[in-house]
């Protein structure tokens, strides 16, 4: 059994680990939560593995998002989207503006919108998007639609913002 | 055919319609000009969308492949790490000066004569602190690094507004002939050009051991009981075997000094507490923190940046300073933090 669970580690860690991280914007609690998702997979090892280790890490974020904020999560933010060491100040200052940005359009959608654009930036199709969120898979277009177009719109609306300020 | 709802024309996009539903709505496109508009605003919304959400790209630490943009960086902007001097270095100023003194005519009496002697009279010893007339600083071999990280960082010897700018060529080792009016033995000479000619070299072997340290700290970290010699082992055999050690410990503390930001308006040196916009700020947009540990203040003298935590052991400080692209740091950690703890934080800098 824990070589199954081996094998899904080997084979969906880093997505999970990627979903995560986009989700939550913490490199360390996305590394933590996909610990936590694979062993509660090697105590109930799952049917249809992808979606249920989506599903679980989703609901573990949600779960944490109805707790208080912890100290130094801001800080946790600034550290998870330290920047390499490639680019010039400017240009490293510019990435995280624009990722400051593109994170803070991500947290206007609502959380099914949100989770489901980042399940499907990971390769999941319409029905894994809705067995993983419960959902019917003929509202999973819509569901796309809706949160690709505010996701956009409210991050053009924060760039313009932007360059205004600027 | 009514027009096509918003999710349609998606789930063309991503091609999730069903097989015997896509002719209908390709006909359908085929003679709506309205849908075949909005169809091809969904694909730009759908383009543009899939491009945010790749934009939060899970950082990376420092990988194979950054190795060699990381070389060709180190020689402009070094980044110092504790453990990162190699110990060649050491070794290469310690013959360099020892051969000067010991093959040094009857104009031995240079400036590195204070040096050599001290050398001589004791070999175990680091090299004494010797004024530059260069610029070059030393660091004060008679404080412990625990000693020193009690005391103010301004006040420990540096010669103030004598600091080389940041994006000056790498900081060697304390040049033994400091100054370049007088004359040196030709040896002494030729050692120190050596010594000058290594830092590529030098900084390629220096990024190679970091890296291998990299690594072995990460697999004791994932696996400290199965890492077997820990680093903290590795690191007193390194000591007692000569590489490494105390010698190449104080060097780098050197080495460090002439990395930091001078501070030439006294004002400026006073510390004073700000908070993490402003400290990110004053560091060009970043910060490094100590993964697992909540800073309890951020102070800032000058341009360098203090994170303090409050440790089992005491007040933990990681400094910080932009030097040209890179962000230079240091750990000042507790006297009384055994080694392991110091590993460990060193290991979590992020």
């Amino acid at each position: 059994m824990t070589e199954f669970v081996a094998e899904l580690f080997a084979q969906y860690k880093e997505s999970l680990e990627r979903m995560l991280y986009r989700r939550t914007g913490d490199r360390e609690r996305a590394e933590e939560l996909t610990q936590e998702v694979f062993a509660r997979a090697v105590a109930t090892p799952p049917r249809n593995p992808r979606p249920w280790l989506f599903a679980v890490a989703l609901n573990l974020v949600r779960e944490e998002g109805r707790r208080a904020t912890r100290q130094g999560r801001r800080l946790e933010l600034y550290r998870g989207e330290h920047p390499t060491m490639t680019a010039t100040p400017e240009e490293e200052f510019e990435r995280a503006e624009n990722v400051t940005r593109v994170r803070a359009a991500l947290n206007l959608l609502n959380e099914r919108d949100r989770e489901a654009l980042l399940l499907q930036a990971e390769g999941f199709d319409y029905e894994e998007i809705a067995q993983t969120l419960g959902l019917a898979k003929g509202a999973i277009g819509t569901t796309l639609a809706r949160a690709r177009r505010r996701l956009v719109e409210a991050y053009r609306a924060k760039e313009g913002r932007h360059h205004v300020a600027s | 055919m009514s027009h096509l709802d918003e999710g349609t024309l998606h789930a063309l996009l991503d091609g999730e319609i069903a097989t015997d539903s896509v002719e209908p709505v390709k006909q359908h496109l085929a003679t709506c000009s309205d849908c075949q508009q909005r169809l091809d605003e969904a694909r730009q919304f759908r383009t543009e969308a899939l491009g945010l959400v790749e934009i939060l790209e899970v950082p990376q630490l420092v990988t194979a492949a950054l190795r060699p943009q990381l070389r060709s960086s180190i020689p402009t902007a070094r980044a110092p790490n504790r453990w990162s001097m190699p110990a060649a270095w050491a070794a290469t100023l310690v013959l360099a000066t020892g051969v000067g003194y010991l093959l040094r005519g009857p104009m031995g009496a240079t400036p590195e004569e204070p040096v050599a002697r001290d050398l001589a009279v004791n070999p175990g010893r680091p090299p004494a602190p010797v004024p530059s007339e260069v610029g070059e600083v030393v660091a004060n071999p008679s404080l412990t690094r625990q000693q020193k990280a009690k005391l103010p960082r301004e006040d420990d010897g540096m010669p103030k507004g004598r600091v080389p700018a940041v994006t000056s060529p790498p900081p060697g080792p304390p040049k033994t002939n400091t100054s370049v009016d007088q004359p040196s033995s030709p040896v002494v000479d030729s050692e120190s050009k050596k010594v000058e000619a290594s830092p590529a070299a030098a900084n390629s072997v220096a990024f190679d051991e970091v890296a291998a340290t990299s690594e072995r700290r990460r697999q004791e970290q994932q696996a400290p009981r199965a890492a077997g010699r820990s680093l903290a082992a590795t690191r007193a055999s390194d000591t007692e075997s000569g590489r490494g050690g105390a010698a190449a410990e104080k060097l780098d503390k050197a080495v460090l000094r002439l990395d930091r930001p001078a501070l030439p308006n006294p004002a400026d040196q006073r510390t004073r507490v700000v908070s993490a916009v402003v400290a990110i700020s004053a560091l060009g947009g970043s910060i490094r923190l100590v993964d697992g540990l909540t800073p309890t203040r951020f102070e800032q003298t000058g341009e360098v940046i203090r994170v303090i935590y409050r440790t089992g052991f005491g007040i933990l400080a990681l400094e910080q300073w932009r030097a040209g692209e890179l962000l230079a740091h240091e750990l000042i950690s507790p006297a009384t933090a055994p080694s392991d703890s110091v590993l460990a934080w060193e290991g979590r800098i992020r």
